[in-house]
């Protein structure tokens, strides 16, 4: 014990006030993150080919999707379609890889925005907010290199910028779990989506910011006042224009209890908010969406993808439900862990499973070894354990429901990523444990070392796995 | 004194509970830490004296997280956790490598009564149509195999991704032309064709069938004419190159049936049909007919 003194007195402590997370965060963020913006074969990422055209008509001022043969999307530089066009569907799983070589050729092509086509694009009718910082990025850095690869790039490195940020500023106003914050937002998965242009990079931002706001907001001596409250909401109505899911974690300020808000009033007022904020952005933006009357494509038709019927299908068992969101847990549990820690591309490429493993562990360890000067009280943890519980079960349910064929018993397309933003509170309500741990100073640096080696491992599997070598 | 304290701070517990501060959080769950100090600034004592069932309390929830992660992750209980239609197709999959004819044919029929019975649970699914199409086909049953396909296109044409239609269609041809090879009369197998047709779907196989009708009663401009169309959006299809040559050597045109005799050669070098047809060629005079 004396010995762990020691060396913490001589080594440690005098770097310790250079040790903040939130700096840590955005140095270990930004050179990483700019890692996965290159290394990450160009619009690789989950549906990043659609986010990107998005992001690229909302730089061109294009906020509505337009209409060519009864299909919504934009017009698009044809050469730009035709460089996205190309980095989908490569045969990974048939040891097909990317060559740098061809990459490199296509930097040198210039984009011929004359040449346009239009591109066909399912998504191009949802919220705009999201793709703002990837947009403005773009039209920024199309003045200094405006090829087709580039402009993609650009587009990450504005997504990567928008989610360094807010995240710096949620690890720098929690007053505790800065470890946790830091290794969920670090987390490989978190960071490829960061890197990346999808709505999930402000999604994830948002939800990590609401939470460290929750956290301050129940260490802070002062109670919950009007201005509080406003900004709260603020975040929670920015999210929600961002990604749709996970209006139930915005309830978790009530988890600080009543006695914590300046008056019953502004409980009130707080519910109301939070309601309109979960249902208004998007009522109003469908609204709109509608007086435009754009065709419908379906993006999937093999099978009936109808919420109201399978609904109706599944409630005449309401037991068989039950089991059915059991089983699927158990059955693809393991592979939602993977989604949460590192499943790249749209190859489902996963990282070594004792990687994910230790990974999930260490969000645990966070969690647990955080120092309890200011104890969390049980109420507290339970109300959150709700919370976090009912949006978990929410997303499972919800997929079943919506995303599912009718009448299916194996639930579809639910990625463990869908759960990033639900751990922080997840795993703070399961694993915080009210004892002094010694150990904590250890872990403040051991947690960032640690988070360097994983990213480390990240970009070298990256790069293994898809480029020749 | 001290035991007054405690009572008080018991006392206020619920009260206090939603009202953390540095300094009273730690209070309210009745646990110390070794750096706070009390009033005098002097280090609190760092031993918990808790009991066993807060001990319980407060690790319940890790211990139980764990378990289930553990359960989770080293599969301690995985259901199997499948599609009943998946299940149908499983089995009819498993009939086709199976080498035992009795086994076969008790996997087709065991696979093909799950798929039925999902088609009547879920008759708006194009998947499960295809699914019973493809049991139909391989029971050698054409029309029941052409209507389930037919429904499977009508009701899943369309989508982006996992597109049902064109295997649907496949089955359909397959079924379509295992029908008409039976038929011996042009009208009923130019019907069979019209059956096979549908308003919103391009089945472009359809126009090389009529050809290949029309081609086996012996008329060859009709013959011609679809399979040019149907050549129109397959122009590599060497077997039609060769039938639209062929049927030009019947109708004694030497200069198209070259035309089209070298559009297929370069696909068609080991077949010898194309041997025999271009001896065909070189018997008929240089003229047209």
């Amino acid at each position: 014990m004396e010995d762990k003194n020691n060396l913490y007195n001589q080594i440690l402590k005098p770097i310790e006030k250079y040790w903040q997370y939130h700096y840590l965060f955005l140095v270990i963020g930004l050179f990483f993150g700019l890692k996965m913006v290159f290394l990450n074969p160009p619009w690789h990422t989950n549906d990043e080919d659609r986010h990107f055209y998005n992001a690229y008509a909302l730089a061109q001022g294009n906020f509505a999707p337009e209409v060519k043969d009864k299909q919504i999307g934009h017009y698009v530089p044809t050469n730009l379609v035709a460089s996205v066009t190309i980095h989908q569907g490569v045969g990974y799983q048939n040891g097909q890889l990317m060559d740098r070589e061809n990459l490199k050729k296509l930097e040198t092509q210039l984009l011929q925005p004359e040449k346009q086509e239009f591109c066909p694009n399912v998504s191009s009718y949802i919220f705009p907010l999201p793709y703002v910082p990837a947009a403005i990025m773009i039209k920024f850095g199309m003045l200094i290199r405006d090829n087709p690869v580039w402009i993609g790039w650009w587009g990450r490195i504005g997504s990567l910028l928008a989610y360094l940020l807010i995240i710096f500023f949620a690890i720098k106003i929690i007053p505790h779990f800065k470890g946790l914050l830091m290794a969920v937002a670090l987390s490989p998965m978190a960071l490829f989506q960061g890197a990346s242009v999808t709505y999930d990079t402000l999604n994830l931002a948002f939800i990590f910011l609401l939470f460290a706001f929750i956290i301050k907001f129940y260490f802070q001596p002062e109670p919950l006042r009007l201005k509080h409250i406003l900004i709260y909401v603020l975040i929670a109505f920015l999210h929600r224009c961002t990604k749709d899911g996970y209006f139930i974690l915005y309830f978790a300020i009530l988890c600080l209890g009543f006695q914590k808000f300046a008056s019953k009033q502004l409980v009130f007022y707080t519910i109301v908010l939070l309601v309109a904020v979960t249902y208004l952005p998007d009522f109003f933006w469908m609204k709109y969406i509608s007086s435009l009357h754009l065709p419908g494509a379906p993006m999937q038709n093999d099978f009936l993808f109808n919420g109201s019927l399978n609904l109706r299908y599944y409630l005449q068992d309401p037991v068989n439900l039950i089991l059915i969101v059991i089983k699927n847990t158990f059955a693809q549990g393991k592979i939602w862990f993977a989604g949460i820690v590192g499943r790249f591309g749209y190859s489902y490429t996963v990282l070594p499973q004792w990687l994910v493993f230790i990974h999930v562990l260490v969000y645990a360890l966070a969690v647990i070894y955080e120092k309890p000067i200011d104890i969390i009280c049980s109420k507290f943890k339970y109300k959150l354990l709700v919370v976090s519980l009912l949006n978990f079960i929410a997303i499972i349910f919800g997929i079943l429901i919506y995303v599912s064929p009718v009448g299916a018993d194996l639930i579809y397309g639910l990625q463990g990523r869908y759960f990033l933003p639900i751990i922080p509170f997840l795993f703070l309500s399961l694993f915080y444990i009210p004892i002094n741990k010694n150990e904590e100073k250890s872990i403040k640096f051991l947690l960032p070392v640690y988070l360097i080696f994983v990213l480390t491992y990240t970009i070298f599997f990256i790069d293994t796995t898809f480029y020749i070598l | 004194m001290e035991q007054e304290e405690n009572n008080q701070i018991n006392s206020n517990e619920d009260s206090q509970a939603d009202q953390v501060s540095s300094t009273h959080a730690n209070l309210n769950d009745r646990f110390t830490a070794e750096n706070i100090t009390d009033k005098n600034g002097s280090p609190v004592d760092t031993q918990p004296n808790y009991s066993l069932i807060e001990k319980v309390k407060y690790y319940f929830l890790p211990v139980t997280a764990a378990v289930l992660i553990c359960i989770i992750w080293f599969r301690l209980y995985q259901p199997f956790v499948i599609d009943k239609w998946n299940l149908g197709n499983y089995y009819i999959e498993r009939a086709l490598r199976v080498k035992n004819s009795d086994s076969t044919a008790m996997l087709l029929e065991k696979g093909g009564s799950i798929i039925k019975e999902e088609n009547h649970k879920h008759p708006y699914h194009a998947r499960v149509w295809h699914l019973l199409g493809k049991y139909y086909l391989l029971k050698e049953n054409w029309d029941s195999c052409i209507y389930a396909e037919k429904k499977a296109i009508s009701l899943g044409s369309g989508g982006i991704v996992n597109q049902v239609e064109f295997t649907a269609a496949d089955n359909l041809n397959q079924a379509l032309q295992n029908k008409l090879n039976n038929t011996k009369s042009i009208d009923t197998a130019l019907q069979f064709i019209k059956d096979a047709e549908m308003p919103n779907f391009d089945n472009f196989v359809l126009d090389k069938f009529k050809a290949m009708v029309f081609s086996k009663f012996k008329q060859p401009d009709s013959s011609i004419l679809y399979f040019k169309k149907y050549s129109s959006i397959y122009p590599n299809d060497s077997y039609v190159l060769m039938k639209i040559s062929e049927n030009y050597v019947r109708k004694n045109d030497k200069t198209n049936a070259e035309i089209f005799f070298k559009k297929a050669e370069p696909f068609e070098k080991n077949n010898p049909k194309l041997d025999t047809l271009r001896k065909k060629i070189d018997k008929m005079s240089n003229l047209p007919n």
